[in-house]
């Protein structure tokens, strides 16, 4: 069993793909906890469709997919952070109008492409076993960053998304903290979806950091156990991709989204007792 | 002033294209424990926002002469998400590491935390997570949370809201001792009138735009009630408390 798992990641396009999982889904897990607790997971859903339409418009312009990518993350955080200006439309309106476009439009524009990319729907169907070493280590550098910004600035981040209004009348600079919290999460969508897709980056996104909020109640417990999910669900995803010939991106989602049934029941039994 | 705290002059506050407080000049001491009070929609979270520096000045002039303080805000419980995997000492202990420089080690606990739970008599439930606790609670903590700061100024926007008899008046009970041991500023927006008799020194009431502000026995008058929140109100005084009521359509006192 070991030697069969050595001789899998023995190969390079393996290793790359395992890199992305761990490091730019784990990071992702990680940011999904303040998706959830700021309770905008449906905008956690919508970024990765814009992130999508990103790609699509850099096939169309011959440019590279990462830039796409980039740029579509940070333009929906961008676009995403006026709708909640007063309107007669609420917030989940303009939310759900950027779900179904960024989606729609990416397949549009990717078929009115020039540039005819036979690889490109990869990026929705999520084969991560086609990404690069460059992607790989895009991937872990941010992860890297991320990981250090956060233990320094941990708790400003978390006060500024805990209580806005108590942090501003302390001085703490509420938008600056949100805009780098956001900015972490569109590098991370478009690091991941580069190279694994929509499905791998929204399941890491929900998927452990829901299972670690119903295990633990504090947050030494959450942050431990949705990296460790993050990253096992990784592992596991792909290694099944391997063994049973399934598309690394979606094997990888289901492995991470996977824990929260089980752990959802067992909360219910455990409050029944 | 010599030890005015905070001042508005000829101030207009409110929101773009809506201005709810127009020439309002008002002036906050060292000190003082200022109740406002006004009919609902009268501006009371706006003057509070616009005081906090939350919501832009919209015309006049708003100042601290002697520098901005540190501000404790307690806010009304509803505004506190329990979801967050958190126990009443991790707020209060988040609440002072944030105001610290950027470390890479975890936090320890400061006694700061400890000091501020005994004042607020909340060292019982100091490992009770947020989702556990009763409303009287929740505002028992969100007050430990202001004063962990060692504020200077503390802004309280109807704390007492949606809070039971007993716990309203021990809630005010304990701000009125904090204010008359430490000195400290209170600001203090709520819709209970009762509870500002005996305790708040100045008493504002916002109607119709304007903030007619003065000290709590000339504003507390049935009078002036009456006319500001547009029904006849009776007041009957009970020891140094208050009991205001307002009078029935016939016109008759209900009992």
């Amino acid at each position: 069993m070991i030697g069969e798992l050595r001789s899998m990641y023995e190969f390079e396009f393996m290793q790359h793909a395992l890199l992305v999982g761990i490091f730019g889904g784990g990071m992702l897990a990680f940011l999904g906890i303040f998706v959830h607790l700021r309770r905008i997971v449906f905008l956690g859903a919508a970024l990765p469709q814009i992130t999508a339409l990103g790609i699509a418009i850099a096939v169309f312009a011959n440019l590279p997919p990462l830039a796409g990518a980039i740029l579509g993350g940070l333009s929906g955080i961008l676009l995403l952070s006026f709708s909640g200006k007063p309107g007669h439309l609420p917030t989940e309106g303009w939310v759900g109008i950027a779900y179904a476009s960024g989606g729609s439009l990416a397949i549009v524009v990717l078929a009115l492409s020039p540039h005819p990319d036979a690889g490109a729907l990869r990026f929705f169907t999520g084969d991560i076993l086609g990404t690069s070493r460059n992607e790989a280590l895009f991937a872990v550098a941010i992860a890297i960053a991320a990981a250090v910004v956060f233990r320094l600035f941990w708790s400003k981040f978390l006060m500024s998304s805990f209580d806005p209004m108590m942090s501003a009348t302390l001085g703490i600079r509420v938008r600056i903290w949100n805009a780098l919290l956001f900015l972490c999460l569109g590098i991370g969508l478009a690091a991941v979806m580069s190279s694994a897709g929509s499905m791998l980056a929204f399941g890491m996104l929900i998927g452990p950091p829901a299972a670690a909020l119903m295990l633990f109640r504090g947050f030494p417990g959450v942050v431990l156990c949705t990296l460790l999910l993050g990253a096992g669900s990784a592992f596991l995803g792909l290694t099944a991709a391997f063994w049973f010939d399934l598309p690394g991106g979606p094997a990888m989602a289901t492995a991470a989204l996977l824990p929260v049934l089980p752990v959802w029941i067992f909360q219910n039994i455990k409050r029944s007792l | 002033m010599s030890n005015a705290l905070f001042q508005f002059s000829s101030a207009r506050l409110g929101y773009p294209g809506h201005v709810t407080l127009a020439d309002l000049t008002l002036s906050v001491c060292t000190g003082d424990f200022i109740g406002i009070v006004g009919p609902n929609g009268s501006g009371k979270s706006t003057l509070v926002k616009t005081m906090l520096g939350l919501l832009p000045l919209r015309g006049g002039q708003m100042s601290w002469p002697a520098g901005r303080p540190v501000i404790g805000y307690v806010p009304q419980r509803e505004r506190i998400d329990p979801i967050w995997p958190m126990r009443v000492r991790d707020l209060l202990q988040l609440t002072l590491s944030a105001l610290e420089p950027p470390r890479l080690r975890p936090h320890r606990e400061d006694a700061r935390v400890q000091q501020v739970m005994q004042a607020t008599g909340i060292q019982a439930i100091a490992d009770q997570h947020l989702d556990t606790l009763s409303g009287g609670e929740m505002q028992r903590l969100l007050l430990a949370r202001a004063l962990v700061v060692q504020p200077r100024v503390l802004f309280l926007d109807e704390p007492t809201a949606a809070m039971d008899l007993f716990a309203s008046e021990r809630f005010m009970e304990m701000i009125a001792q904090l204010h008359r041991d430490s000195g400290i500023t209170v600001i203090l927006v709520t819709h209970d009138l009762q509870a500002l008799a005996g305790r708040a020194g100045t008493v504002g009431i916002l109607a119709a735009g304007d903030l007619h502000h003065g000290p709590t026995s000339e504003m507390l008058t049935a009078a002036r009630l009456s006319q500001v929140y547009g029904h006849p109100i009776d007041i009957h005084p009970v020891g140094d408390r208050l009991f205001i009521q307002p009078q029935h359509e016939t016109g008759a006192a209900s009992s």
